[in-house]
């Protein structure tokens, strides 16, 4: 699985600090009544404020994007701009928050309230409100969202989601890894047990109840992904069904998909069934939503640039239109430029580099400033101290365990004391992975030329972009056999705790001999442990957890902080309430509008 | 089609004629083709070009190990800390870096075109000098011998030429990546060693063919004749007899040939199956160049010249090559 598709998806967890600061020059709270300057286009501020508020409604927005979404089925797609789509058409129990300032939050969305834990967290239950339809007009009720989770289990049919965390927490594993259910495909009359019980429970039509195979405090943000939205049974049968419910996925939003072709676009329009009374969350403006695919990134651009293209629904504009969007005021004032809730970092493979003084070495060496160049620049991102993204718990940039000079671009002398201590001072030799495309070569040189400077050889070996990180970086026998010392990688939260960023690339669980995302194989007993207690622990320790995290991880050596990715977004004059949601680091379609009706 | 020997026979044989009082000499082939060649400006431009860029890519060496050029170095300073493109004009040129420097790295370009030139004039003069080889060899047995042997080699220069070599070279290039090391080759050594050979080992048909059609046309003629009647053995005839008359087409096609395979270089490395970086490759840089062509174009137009004045020079060159060896050849 690719982290640039987490990567992607996470576009924009905003830092903490800027919404602050920004609450500060904000103003008014409501920002209807507010005078023009502040409440219309200006630079980044969508993170903070709603661009241009205004109730009427009508008209068309019109999205471009570079590809199709992986699918549109909300089980399969793991691209966040696909997620974010997802709020057009798949309501959850609860989705993320509408408010710019606080769309990291859940809130409930299909249920009354948010979910009802046991005591140890084991046990979750959820009351349907009333007057929620499908698009076909059926009511929606609580077995449209059990079959979603019995859907969940046919990993041979269903694949290419998040279903791995769902998988052995609605479902005992006995071994760890594989559940004994198999989907309703397969299995129709069976389910997912836990512990010999059906883990999910429907008491009654309004009633659904989880059981889960271990504490999981934070299980809201589990179904806050558009996976356990409802999906009719009757809708996922025979040729419209299994592989083939992505052409027209069932409705259950203020919007239906109308037309779809994956290779040149997709219609939304209104479904009449959505009643505004039961969505606190969603307030649909316009009649339809078209995006139009373009290949080629930088004719995208020009369309935005002209204005017959809103806005972008699938990343960042491309470095030519970016220069003259920070060039030129007017389009300036239609960009934004958040923290995207990515970490750029290296991964120090102590399979092949033991020694962990040799490691910090490199902690030392390093040239974070040329790198940041590489990368593209400060408009593409800042230095990274510490590893955890702004946004999620334990985020403190000012926390450097491996300090490397004051402008971060290496301490040689302190390097070379890192490889005294390892018993190589004249440094030694070893093997860089990274992807040859886009601005892999140029990292790769910039870490290669810091390295050499404290007698640390590298030489670099590119890996093809389809097979980096599931063959690989992301198998062990790859790593030995390529004798990988440093690699590149990209990650971003699945969803904002501290288990939704770290579990997969550094729990001890989380690592398999091929296909993982845990490369160095840790297996650090402190690194576990705080994960496993953020699972349960309350709301008000996740800071100072998120903190020990960072700080054992950093201290176990083995990935090292490089970039705190930002995006290059842009948005056209005519929108209106343009916000976007932290989490999903993209603007929040389902709620935009245009201000010419057209 | 050459200046037979037959012809080179008679011109010398006769008598010497003056005019005005003085003796107009009896000259070589080579001082006739010399004198026609110096007499062509074009092709003498071209020639003291493509001179001084060999030149160049020779004194590259010394001027690395010297540490007065610097293609890997980077240059923060010269980029705009925002975007990471060149800061200033003209891609960021200076007297520091006249041709301006890369974005993102911010390399030297004149140190990184200097290296490039060497390694794309090193792969194709390797890869020039494989094909006129193979080429050389294959025409003239095909030709001498005739029969079976003919029509084997034949057949197979029809093959390569009908081959899509590049499709084929850039999946060999990927497929060697992949495997990475064979034997003592591994890394940019066996990329290096594998485009020379790709470049070369396909380039051979078409030497081949015009060397075989020479030597069907010169097999009969008397001179040939008269060796083998005197008892030379095929290797006497091969080597004494037809190969010095062949000097001036494998010249003159090795001077076209080399300006083709710098293109080919380049393009596969535009492709992305040329040397890793951050070996400076004239292909590879345009490929990053064309990205940012509208906010940098000096990126693009640095080593876009230097391909586009490379070729020009050899191509000149050689046409007045073959100009001057073959003046009654069709233009």
């Amino acid at each position: 699985m690719s982290n640039y598709r987490r990567t992607a998806r996470l576009a924009a967890v905003a830092a903490v600090g800027a919404l602050v600061l920004a609450a500060c020059g904000g103003g008014d709270d409501d920002g209807g009544t507010g005078g023009p300057p502040a409440a219309g286009h200006e630079f980044n501020v969508s993170s903070t404020r709603i661009i241009n508020p205004n109730e009427a409604t009508g008209g068309t927005l019109r999205l471009g994007g570079g590809s199709d979404c992986d699918s549109w089925d909300p089980q399969r797609a793991y691209y966040g701009a696909c997620w974010n789509m997802q709020r057009l058409y798949a309501r959850t129990l609860v989705a993320f928050a509408s408010d710019p300032t606080r769309s990291t939050e859940v809130e409930p969305d299909l249920a009354t309230g948010l979910g009802e834990p046991n005591e140890d967290f084991t046990t979750f239950t959820y009351h349907l409100k009333d007057g929620i339809k499908f698009e076909d007009g059926t009511p929606i009720t609580s077995a449209d969202i059990k079959y979603s989770a019995k859907r969940v289990f046919a990993t041979d049919v269903i694949n290419g989601g998040p279903n791995s965390y769902f998988l052995c927490l609605l479902s005992t594993c006995p071994d760890g890894v594989n559940p004994e259910y198999k989907g309703p495909y397969t299995d129709p009359d069976g389910e997912p047990m836990v512990n010999g019980a059906p883990a999910v429970e429907t008491p009654d039509e309004k009633t659904i109840v989880f059981h889960l195979s271990q504490s999981y405090a934070s299980f809201d943000y589990l179904n806050a992904m558009g996976i356990l939205s409802p999906i009719p049974e009757s809708a996922d049968q025979g040729s419209e069904g299994g592989e083939n419910y992505t052409q027209n996925p069932v409705s259950s939003g203020p919007y239906k998909i109308s037309e779809y072709d994956r290779d040149t676009g997709i219609t939304f329009v209104r479904n009449d069934q959505w009643d505004q009374a039961t969505d606190t969350i969603r307030k649909p403006k316009v009649d339809s939503v078209t995006i139009e695919y373009i290949s080629n990134l930088d004719d995208l651009d020009q369309r935005l640039k002209a204005g017959t293209l809103d806005a972008r629904f699938d990343g960042d504009t491309q470095p030519t239109f970016q220069a003259e969007q920070f060039a030129d005021p007017t389009l300036k004032n239609h960009t934004d430029n958040p923290v995207d809730g990515s970490l750029s970092y290296l991964v120090v493979f102590p399979q092949n580099i033991p020694n962990a003084d040799c490691r910090k070495a490199i902690f030392y060496g390093i040239n974070k400033q040329t790198y940041l160049l590489a990368f593209g620049g400060a408009n593409n991102g800042e230095i990274a101290h510490n590893l955890t993204p702004a946004g999620l718990p334990g985020y403190d940039n000012s926390i450097n365990v491996y300090p490397n000079g004051n402008d971060d671009s290496g301490d040689v002398a302190k390097a070379q004391e890192s490889l005294a201590a390892c018993g190589s001072p004249d440094g030694f030799e070893t093997n860089l992975a990274f992807v040859n495309q886009g601005t892999g070569p140029q990292r790769a040189a910039a870490v290669q030329e810091a390295l050499e400077r404290i007698g640390v050889t590298v030489t670099l070996k590119p890996g093809e972009a389809e097979t980096y990180y599931s063959e690989y970086i992301g198998s062990s026998a790859s790593v030995k056999e390529n004798e990988l010392g440093i690699a590149f990688a990209g990650w971003g939260a699945d969803f904002p705790t501290t288990n939704g960023f770290w579990f997969a690339i550094s729990h001890g669980k989380a690592n398999q001999p091929t296909s993982d995302s845990n490369y160095p194989d840790l297996a650090d007993p402190t690194v576990d442990q705080l994960m496993d207690t953020a699972l349960t622990a309350p709301e008000d320790q996740w800071e100072q957890i998120g903190k020990d995290l960072d700080t054992a991880l950093m201290n176990a050596a083995v990935f090292v902080p490089m970039v705190h990715g930002k995006s290059v977004y842009y948005r056209n004059e005519r929108l209106t309430n343009v916000y976007s949601t932290q989490f999903f680091g993209l603007y929040d379609w389902v709620n935009m509008g245009v201000s010419d009706g057209a | 089609m050459a200046i037979s020997a037959g012809e080179f026979e008679t011109a010398t044989e006769l008598a010497p004629v003056t005019v005005d009082g003085k003796v107009i000499e009896g000259r070589s082939l080579g001082q006739i083709a010399w004198a026609r060649l110096r007499k062509d400006k074009v092709a003498m431009t071209g020639g003291v070009v493509s001179l001084i860029l060999v030149l160049i890519a020779i004194a590259a060496w010394p001027l690395q190990a010297l540490g007065w050029i610097h293609p890997n170095e980077s240059n923060p300073e010269a980029l705009n800390i925002q975007s990471s493109m060149p800061a200033g004009a003209f891609g960021g040129a200076s007297w520091e870096h006249p041709f301006g420097v890369d974005p993102q790295l911010g390399r030297d370009l004149m140190d990184r075109v200097i290296v490039g030139l060497q390694t794309s004039l090193s792969i194709a003069i390797m890869a020039t000098a494989l094909a006129m080889t193979l080429g050389v060899l294959a025409g003239v047995i095909a030709g001498y011998f005739g029969g079976w042997i003919d029509t084997v080699l034949a057949r197979i220069m029809d093959i390569l030429l009908a081959f899509p070599v590049l499709l084929f070279s850039i999946a060999l290039l990927v497929i060697l990546r992949t495997i990475g090391e064979i034997g003592p080759l591994g890394g940019n050594t066996l990329s290096y060693v594998a485009l020379v050979l790709i470049i070369g080992g396909f380039g051979w048909a078409y030497p081949a063919r015009i060397i075989r059609g020479q030597v069907l046309s010169m097999r009969e003629k008397e001179f040939v004749e008269s060796a083998r009647s005197l008892g030379a053995r095929n290797s006497r005839v091969l080597f004494k007899e037809l190969l010095p008359n062949l000097v001036a087409p494998i010249l003159v096609y090795a001077t076209l040939l080399l300006p083709v395979n710098i293109l080919t270089e380049a393009g596969l490395s535009f492709l992305g199956v040329g040397l890793n970086p951050p070996t400076a490759s004239l292909g590879q840089m345009i490929d990053q160049a064309s990205r940012v062509m509208r906010i940098d174009p000096t990126y693009l137009f640095v080593p876009g010249i230097t391909i586009f004045i490379t070729v020009l020079a050899f191509n000149l060159f050689g046409d007045g090559l073959r100009d001057a060896v073959d003046p009654k050849s069709s233009r």
